[in-house]
């Protein structure tokens, strides 16, 4: 899922690829390399822990996946 | 052979397994209404996404002529593709070849792709069409009915398993969709019993059609035993794909995210004016969630049995969640064994996949009489209760109005662990009623009244009211601290959004065990 970007005025179909690369790049760059559109608590350890234990695995083996 | 001709080989062989029943079986599966196997896959996966697993499998068996009609595929297909760009496993089974029954190779494929979807994570769909046992292989066809049994209870709770019946499935067959957490059947084409129409005339002089028995509507509304009754086979399976959009891949996953369509903190002004003051009138609990939930949508599950209670998926903020709510449009919302069967049963997909639980509660309590003692509802009550009890996703309550006895603890009170819990101004958070309460707590002294000539009526509507200044509202609870908050109703959206985000991060860590012992 990716946001839409407005640029105006309207750039040529070359332009707007760079364009739209260049700030998806700072967007991705802003938010530390994480490209999950999801809200951040989708990528919480907490969050991560609780579903592991919630299927009876040790939730410290996360960063052994 | 040169490397052409293998290769010509190879396409004639395809082109064979593709239509392994031929054009005329063709026909008569499309006379009966039915799509063939292929066309029921191409339906539910995106285009060009299917990758056809055991092509060139054929049975073992032999006697009653099976050696010489080998057909490639031995009947099922079977394999993987995507929905929404999303892996999933599929078998579909062709009633073009034997009927569609199962025998020891056909049931290899299914499992084959089970192992699979389990190892990978995936959804496994699976569109049943089959007469069942392939007699002639005997026990082994039964072996290979419960390898596949055996894995669905492996794989519950671990992959969402989803089962399409889109013809006949009776005998032992049912058991494996019996498993499976969702239950999709199409009128009049779809049939499931454990005993046919013939049998049970046989055994107990009932006169019962095929319809009447097993079709999609009895299960619907009767039964229970399937959640979703289309009108026909390419509703059916775009309903499947719409259920998915709601579902994880596995239960180490979260369910999709959308990007929110709609204003978390709408507010919605009709919200307000729909509890009627008159506490005994009827009103619409899906309107109330379709008018909370992201652009009003809503996929109800089960619509057609246990009606007194909602359940289904919805998008709060993007974010996809269950909902249950009891309704007053239909028995005044009481909790009888049915509702209390299909809301545990939701519950418990909802907790197994991580998918966050909201409840809007209107309970009067539970349904009186013998058929229900005699049926068990203590049993099936104590089901939903402990569906709540037991979850561990985030739960979150809305009071609307009645909050009555044992049923306001049961529907994911604060007691059962809910995380958030809010009431309406409307709401009635007591032991039970005010009329039947007063005749209770002052029997003597209406006695007394009526022995004394006094107006009974005029000294009871005196003590209802003084009951419901006192009980009749949410107040008593949020002292406690039993609600967490009473809010205006135009303000459920926001106040939802709030508590599911901050609830996102939720860890509950108890004790070890094998597993509880729900009261089946």
């Amino acid at each position: 899922m990716s946001a839409s970007i407005a640029i105006s005025p309207m750039p040529s179909p070359e332009e707007a690829v760079a364009i739209t690369a260049a700030v998806t790049a700072v967007i991705t760059a802003a938010r530390g390399g994480d490209t999950d559109p999801r809200p951040a608590a989708y990528r919480s350890m907490w969050r991560r822990a609780a579903i592991r234990e919630g299927a009876g695995l040790p939730a410290d083996q996360m960063r052994n996946r | 052979m040169s490397t052409s001709d293998a290769e010509k080989r190879l396409d004639d062989l395809r082109a064979e397994a593709m239509n392994p029943s031929g054009d005329a079986a063709v026909e008569r599966q499309h006379a009966r209404g039915k799509l063939t196997a292929r066309e029921r896959i191409d339906l539910l996966l995106d285009p060009g996404s299917f990758v056809e697993l055991d092509m060139f499998t054929r049975h073992r068996a032999t006697g009653f002529g099976l050696e010489d009609n080998r057909p490639w595929g031995d009947g099922v297909i079977t394999g993987h593709g995507t929905v929404d760009g999303r892996q999933v496993f599929v078998f579909s089974q062709d009633f073009t070849v034997f009927g569609g029954s199962l025998g020891e190779v056909f049931a290899e494929k299914i499992c084959k792709v089970m192992d699979l979807a389990v190892r990978m994570g995936c959804p496994v769909i699976g569109l049943n069409d089959s007469g069942g046992a392939r007699i002639q292989e005997g026990v082994v066809s039964l072996g290979g009915y419960a390898d596949i049994f055996l894995r669905n209870v492996q794989a519950s709770g671990v992959i969402p398993q989803i089962s399409v019946v889109l013809g006949p499935c009776a005998g032992g067959a049912v058991y494996s969709p019996a498993i499976t957490d969702f239950i999709f059947m199409v009128k009049q084409t779809s049939h499931m019993f454990i005993t046919g129409p013939d049998v049970i005339k046989t055994v107990t002089g009932e006169d019962v059609t095929m319809e009447e028995l097993g079709g999609a509507l009895s299960h619907a509304v009767k039964s229970g035993v399937c959640q979703f009754a289309s009108e026909d086979e390419e509703s059916c399976i775009d309903e499947v794909r719409h259920l998915l959009s709601f579902i994880p891949q596995n239960n180490l996953d979260s369910a999709p995210y959308e990007a929110p369509s709609d204003d978390p903190d709408r507010r919605e002004p009709e919200l307000r004016s729909i509890v009627p003051d008159n506490p005994n009138k009827p009103y619409d609990m899906k309107h109330v969630i379709e008018l909370v939930f992201d652009a009003g949508e809503f996929m109800e599950v089960a619509p057609l049995y246990a009606q007194n209670l909602v359940i289904g998926f919805a998008r709060l903020n993007g974010h996809s969640v269950g909902v249950v709510g009891n309704q007053p449009k239909a028995l005044a919302g009481v909790l009888d064994i049915d509702a209390s069967i299909k809301g545990a049963r939701f519950i418990r997909f909802c907790d197994a996949f991580n998918i966050p639980v909201i409840s809007f509660v209107d309970v009067p309590g539970f349904l009186p009489g013998t058929s229900q003692e005699y049926g068990g509802i203590i049993l099936h009550g104590a089901k939903l209760l402990y569906a709540y009890a037991e979850a561990t996703v985030p739960k979150i309550t809305v009071i609307t109005r009645k909050a009555y006895g044992g049923a306001y603890d049961v529907m994911n009170s604060k007691h059962l662990g809910a995380d958030f819990n809010a009431a309406w101004p409307s709401a009635e958070i007591a032991v039970m009623g005010a009329d039947g309460a007063v005749n209770i707590i002052h029997r003597s002294e209406l006695k007394r009244v009526a022995e004394e000539g006094g107006d009974v009526d005029a000294r009871r509507t005196e003590m209802v009211d003084e009951y419901k200044a006192r009980f009749a509202n949410p107040y008593q609870a949020a002292e406690r601290g039993y609600v967490d908050d009473v809010i205006q109703p135009e303000d459920t959206r926001p106040w939802l959004v709030k508590a599911l985000e901050v609830s996102l991060t939720k860890r509950v860590d108890g004790p070890r065990r094998k597993h509880g012992n729900i009261p089946l």
